[in-house]
C-alpha cells in the first residue's frame, strides 16, 4: 500500500436548505477513491472545494492534508491538485503543444524551447499523438481530447487528481479504452486519485468507494 | 484564494473607491447644497411647468414608441447594422439630420413637390424624432443580446407545436422576458431622453427649453441666485427620472398582464388590428439607416460646398477651403478627445473588469445596479454636484483630469453594458484549471480567460472611448471651459450661423468616434474568431 497522499476530515457542505456531513476521506499514492452519488447531489462542489474553489450558495468547511500537510488556505495553485472535467476543457486558443506546454510544471517552464518542445513532445509520441502537436483542438476526437487533457494535467506533476466525471463524454467503445488508459497513467506516476461518477462502471474495480451520504436538514 | 492572490484588501479598497467616489461626490455635493434648494423661486421662475412637461412629453413617448418598435422589430434584425447607427456620435448626428429634416433641409430638397414644416429646428417633434432615430438602434442593440440570454427560439418551437402561432408566441411569451431583460435599458433611454442636453440645445424648443438645458444654463451662470435654481432644477430632474422609471416599470407590468390575459382568451379583432399596425413601426429601425446613411452624405457635401441656398440640390461649388482654413484648429481637439478617451478606456475596461473578478469573489449581486447608477441618474445633475465638490482652480493639468474623471463613470457603465454578460458567460472553470496547473489566478486570466474574451474586451473598450469622446457637459463643466475637445468644438460651431463650419466639425466627430469603434470592433472580431476557431 502506497504512502497516504491525500486525507481529509470534517468536511461539511452546507446549502441554504441542506447540508451533508462527509466521512473523512484517505487516498494514498497510485490508489483510486471513488464518489458515487446522485447527479446534482454535490460531488462536483466537493471537488472544485478540494481544488481550493469555494462555491456561491454552498458553504463547505474542513481539514485538507496533502503529504500531511494542511493546504487550508493555500492558493489553487500551490496545492499540486489537478483537476480534469467530462469537457475537458482544453484550451480553445492554443494548439495541442501549447496546451501541453502550459501544463508544464514551473521549474520546466525556465528550461530552453527545444528543451521544453522535447518533453512535450516524448509525451506525444508516447500516446501515439505527436502528429498533432500542431492541430487545433477543435479538430481533436473525444478520445484525443482526454489523452491530451490527462497528459496536460499530468505534465505538471500533481500529487493528487480529481477527475469529475471523465468519460461520461465519450461513447461506449472509446470509454472503456480511455478508462483503462487513464487509470494506468494515474498508477504508473502514483497520482492519488478521486474519481466522481454516477456511472459505477468509471470506477475501477480495485477502488475505494464511497457512497454520497444523504442530505440533512440545515 | 483569490482574495489572497489579489492582495485583496488594497485591490478592494482601490475598486470600490473608483466606482464609489463619483458616486459619493455627486452625494456629497448634493447634500452641501441642500440649504440653497428653493423649490419656490424655481416654481414661480417663468416657463418652468412647459420646461418640465416637455421633458417628460419627449422622454415617454420616446420611451414608448421605442418600446414598440423593439417588440415588434427584435426579431427580424440584425444587429451588424446596428452597430454603425449606434457609433454615430450625438451630436454629429444631429447636426447632420438637422439639415436633412428641416424645412429647407436637403431632403425635402430631394424630394421636390414635398414640403414638410413639421421639423423645423428647435421643434419639439424634431427632438423626439432625433431621439428616436437614436435610441432606437441601442436598444436594438440591447435586445439582441438580451435575445441570445433567452431560449426564446426554443419557446417558439415549442409554442408553435402546441397550436399556437409564431406571431402568438412571440408576443405572449418571449415579449414579457425580454421586456424584463430590457428594464433597465429602457430606464436609461427614458432618463436620457429626459435629462439630454447637447441635442436638445440643437434641436429643442428654446422658449423655453427642456428643464435640463435651463438646469445647464442656470449652471453656467455665475449669479448665486442661478446657481440656486440650478441645484433645486436638478433635484427635480432627478425625482422626475426616478418617475419615469416607474412609467417604464408600469408599461412592462401592463404588457405581461394583457400577456398573461390572452393566454386563456382569444386576441380581440381591435387588438389584432392593432398588432398589424403596430408592424408598420418595423419600418423605423431602417429608416434610421437611412437616415443615417443620408446625414453622412449630408454633412459631407456641406462641408465641402459653396453657395448652397435652397431649393438647390447640390451646391454651386464644390472647394475644400473650409477644410483647409479649419485643418489647424481641428487637429487639437481631435487629439486631446483621442488622448483622454483613450486614457478614460483603458481604464474603464480595467475597473469593469477588476469588479467583474471582485463580484464573482464576493458575489455581489448587486454590483450592476452600482455601476449603470450613472446612466439613471441626470448626467447634469452629477457634474453639477461634482463641480460643487471640487470646485477646482488651479493648474491645467488639473482640469484635464477632473475632465478625465468625470467621463469615467459613464464610459465604465457601457462597457459594463457590453462586458458583463460575455463576462458572465464564460466557463470560469478554465481559469481553475489554469490555476490548478499552478499558475497564479491573475496568470490564468491573463493567459487563458484574457485571449478568450478579446473580443467582449475590445468592443467594452471601443465602446468606453467613444462615449468619452461624444461627453459634453462634463468635459464643458468639469474642464472650466480649458479643456477643449472635437465634441466642445462641435458644440461652439453649431451654435453659431456658419453651416459649413459645423459640418466639418460634426463630420470630424463622426469620423474619431466612429473610427475608434469600427477599428476596435474589427480588431474584436478578429480575436474573437482566431479564439474561436483553434
Amino acid at each position: 500500500m502506497g504512502k497516504t497522499v491525500l486525507s481529509t476530515s470534517d468536511i461539511s457542505m452546507r446549502w441554504p436548505d441542506h447540508r451533508v456531513e462527509l466521512p473523512p476521506i484517505q487516498v494514498n499514492a497510485g490508489e483510486v477513491l471513488g464518489i458515487m452519488g446522485p447527479s446534482g447531489s454535490g460531488k462536483s462542489t466537493l471537488l472544485r472545494w478540494l481544488v481550493g474553489e469555494q462555491q456561491q450558495f454552498v458553504r463547505t468547511v474542513g481539514s485538507i492534508f496533502v503529504d500531511g500537510v494542511s493546504v487550508q488556505g493555500v492558493p489553487v495553485e500551490q496545492r499540486k491538485i489537478g483537476i480534469l472535467f467530462q469537457d475537458v476543457l482544453l484550451f480553445p486558443h492554443l494548439n495541442v503543444f501549447d496546451n501541453l506546454r502550459f501544463g508544464l510544471p514551473a521549474a520546466q517552464r525556465q528550461l530552453s524551447i527545444a528543451e521544453q518542445t522535447e518533453r512535450i513532445m516524448e509525451q506525444l509520441r508516447a500516446i501515439q499523438m505527436s502528429k498533432y502537436a500542431q492541430a487545433a483542438v477543435s479538430s481533436l476526437s473525444g478520445g484525443q481530447r482526454a489523452r491530451i487533457g490527462l497528459l496536460r494535467a499530468l505534465l505538471n506533476k500533481p500529487r493528487v487528481m480529481l477527475l469529475d466525471e471523465p468519460f461520461a463524454a465519450l461513447d461506449a467503445r472509446l470509454r472503456c479504452r480511455i478508462r483503462e488508459w487513464t487509470y494506468g497513467q494515474l498508477a504508473e506516476q502514483q497520482v492519488a486519485t478521486i474519481v466522481v461518477s454516477h456511472d459505477p462502471d468509471d470506477i475501477p474495480a480495485n477502488a475505494n468507494k464511497l457512497y454520497w451520504p444523504e442530505a440533512r436538514d440545515a | 484564494m483569490i482574495v489572497a492572490q489579489l492582495k485583496t484588501k488594497g485591490g478592494l479598497a482601490l475598486a470600490l473607491l473608483a466606482l464609489g467616489l463619483p458616486l459619493i461626490a455627486a452625494v456629497l455635493g448634493l447634500l452641501l447644497n441642500l440649504r440653497q434648494l428653493n423649490f419656490v423661486a424655481l416654481l414661480s421662475y417663468p416657463g418652468i411647468c412647459t420646461m418640465i412637461w416637455q421633458g417628460l412629453l419627449v422622454a415617454i413617448v420616446v420611451t414608448v414608441i421605442a418600446t414598440l418598435v423593439v417588440m415588434v422589430s427584435s426579431y427580424a434584425i440584425s444587429s451588424s447594422g446596428l452597430r454603425s447607427i449606434i457609433a454615430i456620435p450625438n451630436l454629429a448626428f444631429t447636426v447632420g439630420i438637422l439639415w436633412l429634416i428641416t424645412p429647407t433641409g436637403w431632403l425635402w430638397r430631394l424630394l421636390p413637390g414635398i414640403e414638410v414644416d413639421l421639423f423645423d429646428r428647435q421643434y419639439l417633434l424634431t427632438f423626439i424624432l432625433i431621439l428616436l432615430l437614436k435610441e432606437i438602434p441601442f436598444l436594438l442593440f440591447m435586445s439582441h443580446r438580451a435575445l441570445q440570454q433567452i431560449p426564446h427560439q426554443k419557446w417558439l418551437i415549442i409554442g408553435q407545436s402546441q397550436g399556437h402561432s409564431k406571431a402568438k408566441t412571440w408576443w405572449l411569451i418571449v415579449i414579457p422576458a425580454l421586456l424584463k431583460r430590457l428594464r433597465l435599458p429602457l430606464m436609461v433611454v427614458a432618463v436620457y431622453s429626459f435629462s439630454v442636453i447637447d441635442i436638445a440645445l440643437l434641436a429643442a424648443p428654446q422658449l423655453p427649453s427642456t428643464l435640463a438645458v435651463q438646469v445647464f444654463e442656470w449652471q453656467l451662470n455665475f449669479t448665486p441666485d442661478a446657481r440656486r435654481l440650478a441645484y433645486t432644477g436638478g433635484l427635480v430632474l432627478l425625482a422626475l427620472s426616478g418617475l419615469l422609471c416607474l412609467v417604464v416599470i408600469g408599461q412592462e407590468y401592463l404588457i405581461g398582464q394583457w400577456s398573461r390575459k390572452r393566454l386563456s382568451s382569444q386576441v380581440s379583432r381591435v387588438e389584432r388590428l392593432a398588432l398589424k399596425l403596430l408592424k408598420g413601426l418595423g419600418a423605423l429601425p431602417v429608416l434610421t439607416r437611412v437616415f443615417g446613411i443620408l446625414a453622412l452624405g449630408a454633412l459631407l457635401a456641406q462641408s465641402v460646398s459653396r453657395g448652397w441656398f435652397y431649393p438647390a440640390i447640390l451646391p454651386a461649388d464644390w472647394t475644400l477651403q473650409g477644410w483647409l482654413q479649419e485643418w489647424s484648429y481641428i487637429w487639437p481637439g481631435v487629439i486631446s478627445a483621442l488622448g483622454i478617451a483613450l486614457i478614460v478606456g483603458l481604464l474603464s475596461v480595467l475597473l469593469v473588469t477588476v469588479l467583474l473578478e471582485l463580484k464573482r469573489t464576493y458575489h455581489w449581486r448587486y454590483l450592476a445596479i452600482w455601476v449603470l447608477l450613472p446612466l439613471l441618474v441626470p448626467q447634469i445633475l452629477l457634474v453639477l454636484s461634482w463641480h460643487q465638490m471640487t470646485n477646482y482652480s488651479g493648474s491645467e493639468a488639473g482640469y484635464w483630469l477632473w475632465v478625465i474623471w468625470s467621463h469615467m463613470p459613464f464610459s465604465v457603465a457601457y462597457a459594463y453594458l457590453v462586458l458583463a454578460p460575455q463576462e458572465h458567460a464564460f466557463d470560469q472553470r478554465y481559469v481553475l484549471v489554469g490555476r490548478a496547473l499552478g499558475y497564479s489566478f491573475w496568470r490564468s486570466w491573463w493567459r487563458i480567460k484574457r485571449p478568450l474574451l478579446a473580443g467582449p474586451l475590445y468592443l467594452s473598450l471601443a465602446l468606453a472611448m467613444f462615449i468619452s469622446v461624444t461627453q459634453y457637459v462634463p468635459t464643458l463643466i468639469l474642464g472650466g471651459g480649458r479643456v477643449a475637445t472635437v465634441t466642445t468644438d462641435l458644440m461652439a460651431a453649431s451654435s453659431g450661423i456658419n453651416t459649413q463650419l459645423a459640418a466639418i466639425y460634426a463630420l470630424m466627430q463622426w469620423l474619431l468616434a466612429t473610427g475608434i469603434l469600427i477599428g476596435l470592433t474589427g480588431l474584436a472580431g478578429q480575436r474573437g474568431s482566431s479564439a474561436g476557431e483553434q
